[in-house]
């Protein structure tokens, strides 16, 4: 019974618990007797709240069962989200040391808006030190592990989140991306995972990497589960200045419309700047069979030079992060791993003039981008790495800043630049590669035009299997 | 005077931080690539672009 449960998406268990056809306290149970189970091996989550959320399942349990309606699209489901989202009393350590102690007094916009949709919270998850770093290794916290094989990366820096989600520990989870934080694990874990329009949701209450290139997200097994997230947590926050007052669409009544047509730009593989692994590109193959199929037309396109785009993005990221470190970087610069520590650093020799010039060469790169690569088209489509998912050992690199700055740049070359646009960009499962290990591909599209990614997404889900797959222990 | 010494001086007197002789070279090395990266591409811009212009085209580019 509780496999049944756990097997089910977001949407349809909650449409289950309103029916009353499944217990919120049983699908809560589920989702605890499996993390007991998967949590020794995978160290997903940072904390598991068991009590405080059965109790609050209980609570949903009696509403329903006094006649009550569901209150909200996620009522009673279990989630959990990355351990930085801020709720009054509660920690959020952001993988770190400093914070490990630390408690928020105010609550993420996100969270509380997800909190309105009646979703319970079963704890908080693993993530990589200040959000800092693609792989999920976490020297205060113990790695995050690969929901597919413990061996390999959890991805970062997300890594609970996509973690959790697949291996069905939850049904759905907030992360937060910067330079690719919320697709890296997704992809690699296998589920999807949507980094919106810069500004679409808000980031007040959640631990800023830099303010400029920050996106909350969301991770969940189908195009359905993201939308309905998407639903509650986008849109304009007094809180947050730069959260759009753009028109907000209804996710989920965008779903299920034709692609027919749609023009999938796909560029060449050279013109990615970097090797791409041969069962990359064959899972990129399959991806555009399955969208040709649904009637997709595609579009060779030519990139930028993604390298140039890359390195603005790290100069904005880099001076950023370094200004909001500072202080702690000179008082307990020993509770920094080196890693993390490597890539904050050179932020403090950076020029301001050269700051500001990369903030004003975004809106141009970006302008650059929408009207060469993407005139002709309504979706790109590209990897979401360049190679397979690497192993725990092959990553675990020591404090040299080269080492650091490579690893960095071969797993985040393809997802950073889009952060650097600000475009939303959803990725998408694709196939599995001779280990067993999830491949996937990433769909960019035009400002707030999650509706349209989450519908090609949903379309895509119905031709394939991969986001039902289910990793063994 | 090398770069890495250049750079442990300017970290010292611009943000009070003391690296190590081999950290400020490495710190060279990345600095440069980022600013070499940064004047190439910032001959495009003009007097009159700000920062505050992407958000802008966020909007206006939504279809």
């Amino acid at each position: 019974m509780s496999e049944d449960i756990l097997n089910l998406s977001l949407t349809a268990l909650a449409a289950s618990i309103a029916r009353r056809e499944v217990t919120s306290e049983s699908a809560v149970q589920a989702c605890l007797d499996r993390i007991a189970l998967w949590q020794p091996s995978r160290n997903c989550f940072v904390e598991v709240n068991g009590d405080a959320a059965l109790e609050q399942a209980r609570a949903c349990d009696r509403h329903l069962a006094a006649g009550g309606k569901a209150q909200g699209s996620m009522y009673g489901v279990p989630l959990a989200h990355k351990d930085m989202f801020y709720r009054p009393g509660v920690g959020a350590s952001g993988g770190t040391e400093i914070r490990r102690d630390w408690i928020a007094s105010t609550t993420a916009t996100a969270l509380s808006r997800i909190d309105q949709e009646g979703a319970i919270q079963v704890g908080r998850l693993s993530m990589s030190e200040f959000a800092a770093g693609p792989t999920g290794h976490n020297i205060h916290y113990g790695h995050c592990r690969n929901a597919y094989n413990r061996d390999h990366i959890a991805g970062g820096s997300s890594s609970g989140s996509g973690v959790a989600v697949s291996a069905r520990l939850v049904f759905g989870a907030l992360g937060s991306d910067t330079g690719g934080s919320v697709r890296l694990p997704a992809a690699v874990n296998g589920v999807l995972g949507l980094k919106p329009t810069y500004g679409r949701v808000s980031r007040y209450g959640v631990m800023p990497r830099s303010w400029s290139l920050d996106h909350v997200g969301v991770l969940a097994r189908t195009a359905s589960d993201c939308a309905v997230m998407m639903n509650a947590i986008a849109g304009a926050d007094k809180n947050d200045s730069t959260a759009s007052a753009h028109r907000v669409p209804d996710y989920r009544a965008a779903l299920g419309q034709s692609i027919k047509g749609l023009r999938v730009g796909v560029p060449s593989i050279e013109s990615l700047g970097y090797p791409i692994e041969p069962d990359v590109v064959a899972g990129l193959e399959t991806s555009l069979a399955v969208l040709r199929e649904l009637g997709a037309i595609i579009v060779p396109v030519q990139m930028p030079d993604m390298r140039s785009v890359f390195f603005v993005a790290e100069t904005i990221g880099k001076c950023e992060a370094a200004t909001m470190h500072r202080d702690w970087l000179k008082s307990r610069p020993q509770d920094y791993s080196p890693q993390v520590l490597s890539r904050i650093e050179a932020g403090l020799t950076i020029p301001a003039t050269y700051y500001l010039d990369a903030l004003r060469l975004r809106k141009q790169l970006t302008e650059q981008f929408l009207s060469n690569t993407m005139a002709n088209v309504d979706v790109l489509q590209m990897p979401v790495m360049c190679g397979r998912v690497p192993s725990i050992a092959e990553t675990d690199i020591d404090s040299s800043g080269e080492k650091v700055r490579a690893l960095v740049s071969r797993l985040t070359t393809l997802t950073r630049p889009i952060n650097l646009f600000g475009l939303p960009s959803i990725s998408i499962p694709c196939g599995f590669d001779p280990l067993g290990l999830p491949l996937s591909f990433q769909l960019v599209g035009f400002p707030f035009s999650e509706a349209d990614l989450l519908n090609v997404a949903h379309a895509y889900q119905g031709l394939t299997d991969f986001h039902l797959r289910e990793p063994t222990l | 005077m090398d770069d890495g010494e250049l750079v442990q001086k300017y970290a010292k007197h611009t943000q009070d931080f003391d690296f190590t002789l081999k950290r400020a070279e490495e710190l060279a090395a990345e600095v440069k690539q980022l600013r070499d990266e940064i004047r190439r591409a910032s001959v495009t811009l003009s007097f009159d672009n700000e920062p505050s212009e992407f958000i802008t085209l966020l909007e206006k580019a939504a279809k």
